[in-house]
């Protein structure tokens, strides 16, 4: 099973549990409806996509209203805490919360504890609480953006906002370098995919792989793309791809997407994401092992 | 700072939420006091949040400013004489791009994009 948690940025949204599926342009899990354009619905989304393509059992979805308080990611952490053992996921997907950094110190230990440790795959705020907990190398795969590498790359910083001047002002020319300090300074997962006009995707500290092609500049300015990259790595480890090819195909798949949709900077995350099916239809089996036609 | 010039006493206002930060900065440099953004000490961190530095002999003036605008605030330390905390630099580098009918304004890990003319905005990504 694969289970995604991360907060949504709405106060009415009850912690919820339960299989998502998508209704009339709303996410859906145990009656709760949430949008699918922002952050984690955003993430939720593309990772559905892509498990309903590869007709796979779709994820288990723990969410949270939040909208900056800090409540809802308390009542998440704190569930995950209890129930992680019994929930018993095979990819945990952890996204935007508020990082806190001792209630992911209790989480990481409650699957050390458990009895099968899942795949592990963080972005956005459980990224963030991981890195500033020293935790980072717990988890498998994590996929920051150029800010965030930088981030990870600042052994002293605990958010994105507060690091070293000089990493602030780096260019992308410096991702590279970041990349580098992060696995040295054990502030990174096991692969890194950071996402960018450039994607990498890196390991032990040493660049595997860069995906470049096809470059559309207006994703950047489309809330939510790289969001979407995180479920589509996550979506594709579950369906038992290597975390690399995970990640190589994840960066591939976003691009193409984009260049379906052919987006203007209005455009939606959601136009992007109705544009993988046709991807999948006309790339996936020259760019990975899983093919379904 | 000049070499020999005792280093002034500072104080650090604290707040829930960066809303009442960011609102809290406009009200006190609006009034006239001198302040920094800065990140907050770990124990008080929680996140995406900010904190103000100022000195410690405006204290009295910022809190009864800040409360006469409603400004809600956590705590106000103040802070040993080295103290030295971290700057934010995120009003100090923003970046835009320019597409034929947008703009896209990026401030760190935070992007928002707005139609030109209108003002509208049409997307906003990051902040973690």
């Amino acid at each position: 099973m694969m289970l995604i948690a991360g907060t949504i940025p709405n106060k009415d949204i009850p912690l919820t549990l339960g299989q998502v599926k998508l209704e009339e342009g709303f996410l859906v899990a145990d009656g709760q409806c949430f949008s699918r354009i922002q952050g984690t619905g955003a993430m939720i989304n593309a990772a559905l996509a892509t498990i309903n393509h590869l007709k796979l059992e779709p994820p288990q979805v723990l969410v949270v209203g939040d909208i900056g308080d800090g409540k809802g990611s308390r009542e998440l952490y704190s569930y995950l805490i209890d129930n992680i053992d019994e929930l018993s996921p095979d990819v945990f997907v952890m996204h935007y919360c508020l990082p806190i950094m001792a209630l992911m110190k209790q989480l990481c230990k409650a699957i050390e504890n458990s009895k099968k440790r899942p795949f592990m795959i963080a972005d956005a705020g459980a990224m963030y609480a991981a890195k500033g907990a020293g935790l980072a190398s717990e988890f498998d795969i994590m996929t920051p953006d150029p800010s965030e590498i930088a981030f990870l790359a600042d052994p002293k910083a605990t958010h994105p906002a507060y690091i070293a001047e000089h990493l602030f002002k780096c260019d992308s020319s410096k991702i590279p370098e970041q990349i580098a300090a992060a696995f040295e300074n054990g502030s990174a997962a096991k692969l890194l995919l950071v996402k960018g006009k450039t994607d990498y995707i890196a390991s032990d500290g040493s660049i595997l792989k860069t995906v470049k092609e096809p470059d559309v500049s207006t994703l950047e300015a489309i809330g939510g793309t790289g969001d979407t990259i995180t479920g589509l790595v996550s979506a594709f480890v579950y369906a038992g791809l290597k975390p690399q090819e995970a990640a190589i195909v994840a960066a591939k798949t976003n691009r193409m997407a984009g260049k379906f949709a052919q987006p203007t900077p209005a455009t939606k995350v959601g136009q992007i994401i109705d544009q993988f099916p046709a991807v999948f239809e006309k790339y996936l089996c020259e760019w990975s092992e899983v093919c379904y036609k | 700072m000049p070499e020999g010039k005792p280093e002034e006493e500072k104080a650090l206002i604290v707040f829930d939420y960066i809303y009442h930060a960011l609102r809290g900065k406009h009200v006190l440099e609006q009034a006239g006091l001198k302040i920094k953004e800065v990140a907050p000490p770990p124990e008080y961190r929680t996140g995406c949040d900010l904190a103000l530095e100022l000195s410690a002999t405006e204290v009295d003036a910022a809190e009864r400013i800040l409360d006469e605008k409603n400004v809600l605030i956590l705590d106000i330390l103040f802070m040993p004489k080295d103290t030295k905390l971290v700057p934010v630099y995120l009003t100090k580098l923003i970046k835009t791009t320019d597409f034929p009918d947008y703009t896209m304004v990026r401030c760190g890990n935070m992007k928002i994009t707005y139609q030109k003319g209108t003002g509208i905005i049409v997307n906003i990504s990051g902040g973690g």
